[in-house]
């Protein structure tokens, strides 16, 4: 028995003495690696000339990038936190509780297509800009609801339901307003941007076609 | 007198220009840096997408589109194992967490969602100050902010893994600390013993945010697929 104790416990202290080497390496190779990094992942062997003209390419490069933020109103959109900000530059134009897509799944019962519903996330610009608009509503408002998809373009259509004003951003996504203002800061929609009446006059009478819209 | 002026002179003479060149030469490292992360920056800027900017000096990361900031997060701690790639465009390629949130699948024809229309409670409101108020709170079936993990793991491709976790001050969090100290120290070695008698590189980042709000907003933005940029200066 004693002789089985002494066995475990010199295979401990090997194991031991093992992690511990293994330790070691592995630290003086991390500081190996980092060494060879500094002392050379960067440094490329640039001629005198090029070493020269890198303090002009790097504001010009710096310059071009700052050509890209918008000088005019821009609207900026945060999905996770359902706020929506009117900005001009750095300043805030207006600000805004608004409601974006759930990401709720939809399937069709017989499996064919399927639907997520959240809000497209990236940059885009104001395609259209309506007033009393109408939504036609898509075949999954329909299957959503358990009714029959319609065969007349009429049936689809439901008035009063995007509010007075709507700024279409592309595939058929909106900033719209809403009956349903309790939900505003809520993610609740099936993708398009819910905002509350005053605001979204507010927002619609200020940008234009063209206008950016960022969503993240 | 004089002979050691005459040396103190001869020894500026060699060690002043070594400097001077050394100095230009790490100059020239940041600036070539720089120029290469500038360059990958304006192509993403051009995309349509979000793209993000890992700051590791500055403890900083940038969401933005097209060269617009959209939000930022400050990093509280940071850290490193491998050693930090050269500057290019890394995709994200999955994103991990203990609880994950799950989509909510719509049953079609199922119980209604959306409530019926009613007018504005006051908390849905815009305060007086134009500032919005806090929504209201109940349960929805919806992927929230609040469905987000406290913590999660990105890997990025070229083998680059980063955890990202928020200060807690909670007992389990203490355990949680003591549990990530020994799995930074002894476990991340060991892993990267693993990869390397693998001959695969292993990079791993510890990303440490004061809230787990942020945590939580990180994990939102971050979605599968984004692209962006890890910065990393050798010297200032």
């Amino acid at each position: 028995m004693g002789g089985f104790k002494e066995f475990l416990l010199g295979l401990l202290v090997v194991a031991a003495a093992l992690v511990l080497g293994l330790l070691t390496w592995a630290y003086l190779d991390q500081f190996r690696q980092v060494k060879a990094w500094s002392a050379g992942a960067a440094a490329q062997d640039l001629s005198d000339a090029e070493a020269k003209r890198l303090p002009a390419k790097v504001a010009g490069l710096a310059k071009r990038l700052e050509a890209l933020t918008p000088r005019g109103l821009y609207i900026l959109i945060d999905t996770a936190e359902n706020r929506l900000v009117l900005k001009k530059g750095g300043e805030v134009v207006r600000e805004a509780v608004v409601s974006c897509g759930s990401g709720g799944i939809l399937k069709e019962p017989n499996g064919k297509r399927s639907w997520v519903f959240d809000t497209p996330r990236g940059q885009f610009h104001v395609e259209s800009k309506l007033t009393n608009p109408y939504w036609v509503k898509p075949d999954w408002a329909f299957i959503e609801e358990g009714e029959p998809i319609p065969k007349v373009f009429e049936d689809r259509i439901a008035e009063g339901e995007l509010g007075e004003y709507a700024l279409g951003f592309g595939k058929g996504y909106f900033i719209h307003g809403t009956l349903y203002t309790r939900l505003l800061g809520r993610n609740v929609t099936h993708g398009c941007v819910r905002v509350g009446d005053d605001d979204l006059k507010s927002v619609f009478q200020s940008v234009g076609l063209g206008t950016r819209i960022l969503i993240y | 007198m004089i002979r050691r002026a005459i040396l103190g002179l001869l020894l500026a003479a060699v060690t002043i220009p070594g400097a001077a060149r050394a100095q230009d030469k790490s100059q020239t490292k940041l600036l070539t840096l720089r120029a290469r992360l500038l360059e990958e920056e304006l192509a993403l800027a051009k995309l349509p997408n979000a793209y993000f900017l890992l700051d590791l000096r500055e403890r900083r990361l940038v969401l933005k589109a097209g060269g617009t900031e959209l939000r930022h997060w400050e990093i509280g701690g940071v850290r490193a194992w491998g050693a930090p790639g050269e500057v290019k465009t890394l995709t994200l390629v999955a994103k991990s967490a203990l609880n994950p949130p799950q989509r909510v699948e719509i049953m079609p024809g199922g119980a209604e969602e959306t409530p019926a229309p009613v007018e504005a409670k006051e908390g849905a409101k815009k305060s007086a100050a134009g500032t919005p108020a806090s929504p209201p709170e109940f349960e929805l079936e919806a992927l929230e902010l609040k469905d987000m993990p406290k913590s999660f793991e990105m890997v990025f491709d070229g083998d680059l893994r980063v955890s990202v976790r928020a200060t807690g001050q909670s007992l389990g969090s203490i355990m949680g600390r003591i549990w990530s100290a020994v799995r930074w120290s002894i476990g991340r070695p060991l892993e990267a013993v693993y990869a390397r008698v693998r001959r695969r590189s292993f990079r791993v980042l510890e990303l440490t945010l004061t809230e787990y709000k942020d945590v939580q907003a990180l994990y939102w933005a971050l979605f599968d697929g984004v692209k962006g940029l890890i910065w990393y200066t050798p010297s200032k």
